[in-house]
């Protein structure tokens, strides 16, 4: 007698068992019988729902989408996040009860784990972990910022605004994927991204820009510029050289520019000279600030 | 750092923040005085002489001038012997005396406050190629040990520092010299009206945490270059004296006769700085004339006929491409299952268009999360390779891959209670209603009261009243003499087996009780 062919389709779940046992898992929720999903597991899909974890390859398929010295902003795919979902819980299916739980217990599993999503950075900065209710669980926006910078500067520093007045937008993740590729997620949509050149301490500098020395000008608590901030809105000071030896510069002349600008600030009081004071205020370095503004393109630096 | 801790001129200072002072002036600079004492002695009498007597003590307010005791250095930035890229740095050196860039004066006269004298230090900043020797840190020590005579009178052709007479014991005083031709020293010095504007005092207050690499409370005098590190260089810094020095100092020109002059070296450290890898704002600033700043989708090179989708009628499969492109997809090659080769559209997780989420899946295979587009004969297999890395992800995580099936099970047998009671219900014909009819809460009792309703509709002796909950079905006290007519229950069947059993109708005795 002829075997029967083997059936490699398994036969549909109906919808209405789903519902029973959906049914039956939401009672067993009400009177506390249900176990919770683990929380080592909930925390590892919160992981993963951030790309922890996932290939380069998966996330830029091509190296057209990611050219060297670009950077590219994106949504995040909230279908993308629930296959990966998908794919991980569907581990050890041994029967179709198994697979019944998976799609009666599929939703929650997947607001824990969004829900989580929030707290991961804290967490992975050793932090507390802080997951605020309804965060990371709507639009999530990213970029991909593949440069020199990324190398050469590790700390930069990352700031997302929702519109110019707004406090700063969550970041779920902040991370160098390779040496020279940061990958950064936002909860949220930003109007502005900065990207701010990482302090690396109080030291004497200035920031060359097309050919010339510049120094961005500090208050000096004179005006309404407190003492020591950057002054985001003043134009940048160029120094002058003396023209003798190559990085030599002339204090004196410079020092007179500086006093230009700052009075063309009102940020010098007229019953205080200019001194070693002030010029070691202005000549600490300050930090470069570039402003992208979401979402056509390159804004202007600060 | 865009903020700089400031300190006002009346505030307490707190941790963390900084005061900055243009100077601190000792009240009586470094050199030789003469304290003179007068006395008249007056009203002796009608025309008595008044005499007068005096008295003269010479005393000398002393302070480092040839070399600075060991401990004056706090740090110095670049730190000595650091190799990195110190672009557009200008170094500087803290020292521990505040008082000390302004102990003494250039010229050894000092001005009647409030005019702050200029300091008589300086950090010059030369590179190895300047001062003629390889290009390595390996190299000898640049300066050479002396004594304050080969200082002053240094011989023909070299000019020293001009400080009139100093007595022998000073003479014969070790100090670290550094001859330099005198063009190459005007071409990095200071000038007179930059020297002010280099040596400023710092006050911090470090109760709480350490600060700028300044260890102790207080006070800081700061000394600053006034020539940025040059790169691929090993640079030497120069903490020099130029005390006696203004008629060399730019923009004074050459003194007649002299081709070279003689510093003594305070202190002085190297640092090597690498090429530059550029600065951060210009490659910002770059970006998007290099690879551009945009939403993520494809770079490629318009295809030839027009790229954009009508907004109706019939798209042509460049516009197909193009529009695919556009939204974010790559196109990769697949390897199908029956081995054919096929271009399949692809795109992760990052898209340049916003989603809204679909109410398909969850899947419980990946080829269901394949999508194909009958159009084109081309699946698009983003979702597929979604789930196939979230599955190996999760097999790959020993403790995640555990916890989760501890949890299934677990959730399997929170669900087993009522199921049983479902299924057994649902074959007790006789009591299905009652048993459907259970409130929720109670679905695990709801299995004995299904059992209490089965064995007292089989008419079992002592069997409980509908609804009432047992935890042990009691046996009956009387044994019936006779069964009843009709079929022969379990509970009988036990019956008389416990009855050819006389231990065993004691024992049923004792716990029935």
């Amino acid at each position: 007698m002829p075997l029967p062919a083997p059936s490699h389709a398994s036969p549909p779940i109906p919808a209405a068992a789903i519902t029973a046992m959906r049914d039956q898992l939401t009672q067993n929720a009400a009177n506390g019988t249900l176990p919770a999903l683990p929380a080592t597991v909930a925390a590892w899909l919160a992981e993963l729902v951030l790309l922890h974890g996932v290939p380069l390859e998966y996330i830029v398929p091509n190296a057209a989408l990611l050219p060297t010295e670009s950077v590219r902003f994106f949504y995040l795919d909230q279908n993308w996040q629930r296959r990966l979902i998908d794919g991980a819980l569907s581990i050890g299916l041994g029967s179709s009860a198994d697979a019944l739980t998976l799609l009666a217990t599929y939703e929650d599993s997947v607001l824990d784990a969004l829900s989580l999503a929030s707290g991961v950075r804290g967490q992975r900065r050793g932090k507390t972990a802080r997951v605020e209710a309804g965060a990371a669980t709507g639009t999530i926006t990213g970029f991909l910022l593949r440069s020199s910078v990324v190398s050469g500067w590790p700390g930069m520093e990352v700031s997302a605004y929702a519109n110019p007045t707004s406090a700063a937008l969550p970041l779920l993740r902040l991370e160098r994927i390779t040496s020279d590729i940061m990958l950064g997620l936002i909860d949220g949509l930003p109007s502005e991204v900065n990207f701010l050149e990482p302090p690396e301490g109080l030291h004497f500098g200035v920031i060359p820009s097309k050919g010339s020395e510049t120094v961005y000008l500090r208050g000096l608590g004179y005006g309404d510029f407190s003492a020591g901030l950057q002054m985001t809105s003043a134009p940048a000071v160029a120094l002058t050289k003396a023209g003798r030896a190559a990085g030599v510069f002339d204090i004196a002349a410079s020092v007179a520019s500086l006093v230009t600008a700052l009075e063309a600030q009102k940020a010098l009081s007229p019953a205080d000279p200019f001194t070693s004071a002030e010029f070691a205020i202005q000549m600490t370095r300050g930090a470069g600030l570039q402003i992208f503004q979401w979402p056509t393109g390159a804004g202007d630096t600060a | 750092m865009t903020s700089l801790a400031v300190a006002s001129a009346d505030e307490p200072l707190a941790p963390g923040q900084i005061r900055f002072y243009q100077a601190t002036l000792p009240p009586l600079t470094a050199n030789s005085y003469q304290l003179t004492a007068a006395q008249q002695v007056v009203g002796l009498g009608d025309g008595k002489p008044t005499p007068t007597y005096d008295i003269t003590q010479p005393f000398t307010v002393t302070a480092p001038r040839f070399r600075l005791p060991a401990d004056t250095i706090q740090m110095s930035y670049p730190p000595a012997n650091a190799t990195g890229s110190f672009d557009a740095v200008l170094p500087n050196i803290v020292l521990r005396d505040r008082v000390l860039p302004w102990v003494r004066t250039l010229d050894g006269a000092s001005p009647p406050p409030p005019t702050v004298p200029a300091p008589w230090m300086a950090l010059i900043t030369l590179t190895a190629q300047e001062l003629g020797i390889p290009n390595s840190v390996q190299t000898p020590a640049p300066t050479v040990a002396g004594t304050v005579a080969s200082l002053v009178s240094p011989g023909s052709g070299i000019y020293g520092p001009h400080l009139g007479t100093l007595p022998d014991d000073i003479r014969n005083e070790p100090v670290l010299t550094l001859t330099l031709d005198l063009p190459l020293f005007q071409s990095v010095a200071p000038t007179l009206a930059d020297l002010p504007y280099l040596a400023h005092v710092r006050e911090v207050n470090t109760d709480h945490k350490e600060i700028l690499g300044l260890t102790e409370d207080g006070f800081f005098a700061v000394v600053v270059g006034n020539r940025l590190l040059q790169q691929q260089q090993v640079n030497y810094q120069f903490l020099v004296s130029l005390e006696g020095l203004s008629a060399v100092l730019p923009p004074n020109a050459s003194p007649e006769g002299y081709t070279q002059v003689r510093l003594a070296v305070l202190g002085w450290w190297r640092v090597t700085a690498l090429q530059s890898i550029g600065n951060f704002i210009e490659i910002m600033q770059a970006l998007p004339t290099n690879g551009g700043v945009s939403l993520i989708q494809s770079v490629y090179t318009p295809f030839t006929g027009g790229d954009s989708c009508p907004v109706s009628g019939p798209v042509t499969p460049t516009q197909r491409a193009a529009q695919a492109l556009n939204l974010g997809y790559a196109p990769l090659e697949s390897t199908m299952r029956i081995g054919e080769h096929a271009t399949a559209w692809f795109r992760g997780p990052a898209s340049p268009v916003p989603l809204t989420l679909d109410p398909l899946g969850p899947y419980l295979r990946s080829d269901a999360a394949m999508r194909y587009d009958p159009a084109t004969g081309i699946y698009d297999m983003s979702y597929g390779a979604a789930w196939e890395i979230g599955r190996l992800l999760a097999l790959s995580s020993n403790a995640m891959a555990q916890s989760l099936y501890l949890w299934r099970r677990s959730v399997m047998q929170s669900l087993f209670g009522a199921t049983q009671a479902d299924s057994l219900s649902s074959h007790l014909s006789r009591t299905t209603a009652a048993a459907r009819t259970l409130t929720a809460d109670t679905a695990r009792n709801g299995t004995h009261r299904a059992l209490a309703d089965v064995l007292v509709s089989m008419n079992v002796p002592g069997a409980l009243a509908q609804g009432q909950l047992p935890q042990r079905i009691a046996r009956p006290q009387v044994i019936p003499d006779q069964p009843p007519a009709g079929r022969c229950t379990l509970a009988q069947q036990a019956d008389s087996v416990q009855r050819a059993d006389p231990i065993g109708r004691l024992l049923a005795h004792v716990f029935a009780s």
